[in-house]
């Protein structure tokens, strides 16, 4: 018992050091650019938790980033590595709005579950390149998914400034969708919108799928041991290359709810961070979906933390990059650490 | 703690021995403790190395024999316990700090690269390979395998080397880094009896050179042959201590099991209902050639209803691609094959497991287990989608986890824990699993590859009980392929001998010998 406490808590210090070690360097950061650390530290935290209204922006920069999380899970369970879900998201995005643009006058009820299937549809079909070329050619996935990030990009600009184009406004930005496509919020204060119910709903299903039916089984078999799994006839190389576009559908339901439930529109750029921010929980938490869970709901706080030190201390939007991006990098520290920790 | 009335009779000569070298050991492990979780894998072990003899540790699986010379080796760090290096007490932090004193392990699963040579594994590491240094460098390698009579390839790519090979490559490896202290654990489960036996010479030939070997066996008769010294490890404690010249084989099979061996099996007499269909029929298979991979060539076997078929072959002629043939893992090329009534050459992996035919693969962990997963979800891979353990697209845990429990009464599995990784388990323990799967829904054709590689004796025996009983109570058709001549003998009722990717004889009850079908294995001789 208390070799297993000992143990529990030896996996956990890495972590915690980490992320002492951010806060100390975002302390430092401020101090350098002539802000005052306590004064930094209450903000972040007054403005991502302080209030209910705060706790709302929370969790709407805590619905895409769990998708997504949840996006790169789901492959990596099979051992492939899906950072193209962010491409899978703008195409969630761009189904979206295609839905809502092409069938205006859909009652809810019908347009919006029509609009998240979509979105869902959207951002699978832009992971079958990767998946089959990774099936039929072996073609490593990272290489390909990225580059299918960079075509979304491109897709993005071309229909945000194409006929749907948004003449209001200076920005590729298309025009907004109708209100029968917007996600009704279910409670005001803190704002719980329909998009984080389907988000919990959808780490159910995830969940369920992976570790009650035997479809999910060979997924993590698959990631265990593909050979094996071949041998006792599971069709590796199919599960695999499937569980790209399974995880590439969540990357597009993320994209679709960003649009119904936040922006209303397809942007260019909407994707922000979430791609590289979603790594985080999906590697330090693979094996658990409550941790990726929670993880992610942390980088949201802080995430949401320091874009109000932008506007409250007027500190650079760079820092709020670098913020995240060394407590991106001092994490897989703490996870390499811990992992050859025998 | 037993102590052995055997060692009464040579009483003075045995306390002489002791006296003699007790004096200065090279290594001592003293009140070694070693704990996994809630396992405790060593309590409280004292053993003593010296220099120019071999120490055999003999134990059953999961004694605690790969762990206790895991943590002399570095690999592992004891909870409790030190270790004294010529009378000094020694930190082992990490390999390296082995290393530089000179303790060398070649570890039970091989460690080498694949896509390296087998000269480019050797090397690796130690700063051999620099430029201009090849040719003395391959000289150096060349000398010290003839000295040792390793016969190699030293440009052969390891990836696809029989296992039997590469166990060679990783003693060679070892004995390139210029131990003082070798340790081999269990080195002669991958080979062949006629390899087996030079592989004993090398060892003895290396104590006389003056290294310290340490012999990690559970095979008794392997430990008298080549060691000066037992030690008997059970349940991680220290049964007891012997020279090999005061004990007899059954005192020491008994201390290492706490129970009698069981008797031998008895030799089967099978006779086939003349009527019956063949259950797997070969024709003329062929196999297409890949990298370090054998082609089959025109094999032709019938495996009947009822029957043990003993496919004898040095590892790597063949036996490998025999059995993923016919599991469709290696699609044949030509010829035909007819598998329970079908012709299984369009049918999946997964149809043909479907059929009825079960496999337990050579290479266990490779091919045999997922290491991250738990014992209950590796016991029911393969079956895993259907019932008892999926209903309705929900798999059921509770049914995974009885049957799971069963295999680990049945097969004495340890540690008995359904949740607990694979990847923790030992070797053999590990196999128990693989056969234990195997065995699981009565299967009408079992392809077992090795099946009782690294067992020990008594769970080795009960292996081979299940699948005689499998073939017949259950008429159930068994391809037993093995490097194990006596076990091919006591339960075979036909062998065929195989040889570079012929099927070269095939013998009767009444033909085996083992000398004739050594011969036939070395490629000298047809039936
Ligand atoms: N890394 C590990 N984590 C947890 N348990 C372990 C680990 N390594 C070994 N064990 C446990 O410790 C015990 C001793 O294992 P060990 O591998 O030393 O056995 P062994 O004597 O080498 O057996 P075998 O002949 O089967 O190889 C076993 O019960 C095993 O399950
Ligand atoms: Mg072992």
């Amino acid at each position: 018992m208390k070799a297993q406490q000992s143990l529990v808590i030896s996996k956990l210090l890495p972590y915690i050091l980490s992320f002492l070690g951010v806060v100390a360097s975002v302390g430092i950061l401020l101090a350098l650019i002539g802000k005052n650390p306590f004064e930094g530290y209450r903000i972040l935290l007054s403005s991502s938790l302080g209030s209910p209204g705060s706790l709302s922006l929370t969790l709407l920069d805590f619905v895409p980033l769990f998708l997504m999380a949840l996006a790169f899970v789901v492959p990596l369970r099979a051992g492939k590595y899906n950072v193209g879900n962010e491409g899978q998201f703008l195409l969630g995005a761009v189904g979206a709005v295609t839905v809502s643009f092409v069938l205006p006058n859909l009652p809810s009820v019908i347009g919006i579950p029509l609009l998240l299937v979509a979105g869902m549809a959207f951002g699978s079909l832009w992971a079958v390149v990767p998946a089959f070329l990774l099936y039929r050619f072996r073609v490593n996935e990272i290489v390909s998914t990225i580059s299918m990030n960079f075509i979304a990009y491109y897709l993005v600009l071309f229909v945000t400034t194409g006929p749907w184009h948004n003449p209001l406004v200076g920005y590729p930005q298309t025009n907004q969708i109708g209100s029968n496509y917007i996600l009704p919020s279910l409670v005001r204060t803190p704002q719980i919108g329909t998009g984080l119910i389907i988000t919990v709903l959808a780490a159910a299903i995830v969940y369920f799928y992976i570790s009650k039916t035997p479809a999910g089984f060979e997924l993590r078999a698959v990631g265990a041991n593909p050979r094996a799994s071949l041998v006792y006839g599971i069709k590796s190389n199919f599960v695999s290359a499937m569980s790209i576009v399974q995880g590439a559908a969540i990357a597009g339901l993320a994209g679709a709810i960003q649009v119904a439930g936040l922006l209303f529109s397809l942007q260019y750029g909407m994707q922000g961070n979430y791609g590289l921010l979603s790594l985080v929980p999906a590697l330090i938490s693979a094996s658990s979906l409550i941790g990726v869970g929670l993880i992610s709901f942390f980088i949201a706080v802080i995430d949401t933390g320091t874009s109000a030190l932008q506007g409250v201390l007027g500190v650079p939007y760079e820092i709020g990059l670098l913020i995240e991006s060394l407590l991106l990098l001092l994490i897989l520290l703490a996870k390499g650490y811990g992992g050859s920790n025998r | 703690m037993v102590q052995d009335a055997g060692g009464s009779v040579e009483a003075n000569e045995g306390i002489e021995e002791s006296d003699r070298t007790a004096n200065n050991p090279l290594v001592s492990m003293r009140s070694v403790v070693k704990r996994f979780g809630s396992i405790l894998a060593l309590d409280h072990v004292d053993i003593e190395i010296m220099l120019g003899e071999v120490l055999a540790l003999l134990g059953e699986n999961g004694a605690g024999k790969s762990t206790l010379m895991n943590i002399l080796s570095g690999l592992y760090r004891a909870d409790e316990g030190e270790i004294l290096f010529e009378g000094k007490p020694i930190v082992v932090r990490s390999p390296r700090d082995a290393i530089v004193r000179g303790i060398i392990m070649v570890h039970q699963h091989f460690e080498l690269i694949q896509n390296f040579t087998v000269l480019e594994n050797i090397i690796i590491g130690t700063g051999s390979n620099e430029k201009g240094k090849e040719k003395s460098v391959r000289k150096e390698v060349e000398k010290l395998a003839a000295e040792n009579n390793i016969t190699l390839d030293l440009d052969a790519r390891v990836k696809g080397l029989p296992v039997g090979v590469q166990q060679k490559v990783e003693i060679l490896k070892a004995l390139y880094r210029n131990p003082k202290i070798l340790i081999l654990d269990e080195p002669t489960s991958n080979l062949t009896p006629q390899e087996v036996d030079s592989m004993l010479s090398t060892i003895r030939k290396l104590a006389e050179k003056g290294y310290a070997v340490i012999f990690i066996t559970h095979k008794v008769r392997e430990a008298l042959a080549v060691a000066k010294r037992i030690t008997i490890l059970r349940n991680g404690h220290v049964m007891g201590k012997f020279s090999s010249s005061e004990v007899t084989a059954d005192s020491l099979v008994e201390m290492m099991m706490g129970a009698k061996p069981s008797s031998n099996l008895e030799s089967s007499s099978h006779t086939s209902p003349p009527s019956a269909e063949p259950l797997l029929t070969l024709s003329d298979v062929r196999t297409g050639s890949s990298k370090g991979r054998i082609t089959l060539k025109d094999i032709n076997l019938t495996l009947n209803p009822g029957e043990i078929l003993g496919i004898a072959g040095v590892s790597g002629n063949g036996q490998k691609e025999l059995v993923e043939a016919i599991m469709m893992l290696r699609k044949p090329t030509h010829g035909s094959v007819r598998l329970l009534g079908v012709d299984p050459m369009r049918l999946s992996t997964k149809e043909i497991i479907e059929l009825g035919v079960s496999y337990i693969p050579e290479d266990r962990l490779d091919d045999g287990i997922l290491p991250s997963m738990t014992l209950y979800e590796n016991m029911v891979l393969g079956s895993h989608d259907i019932e008892p353990f999926s209903k309705r697209w929900i798999m059921d845990r509770d049914a995974m986890i009885e049957t799971t429990r069963d295999a680990i009464e049945r097969y004495r599995i340890y540690p008995p824990q359904s949740e607990a990784r694979v990847g923790v388990l030992s070797g053999g323990n590990i196999q128990k699993l693989l056969v234990g799967r195997a065995l699981l829904s009565r299967p009408k054709v079992i392809l077992a590859h090795n099946p009782t590689r690294g067992l020990d004796t008594r769970t080795t025996d009960l292996v081979l009980r299940n699948l005689v009983a499998q073939s017949r109570e259950n008429g159930a058709g068994v391809l037993l392929l093995s490097e194990d001549l006596d076990e091919l003998i006591s339960v075979c009722d036909r062998i065929a001998v195989m040889f570079r990717g012929e099927v070269v004889g095939v013998l009767d009850r009444q033909q085996m010998d083992r000398y004739r079908i050594g011969a036939m294995m070395a490629g000298g001789a047809t039936a």
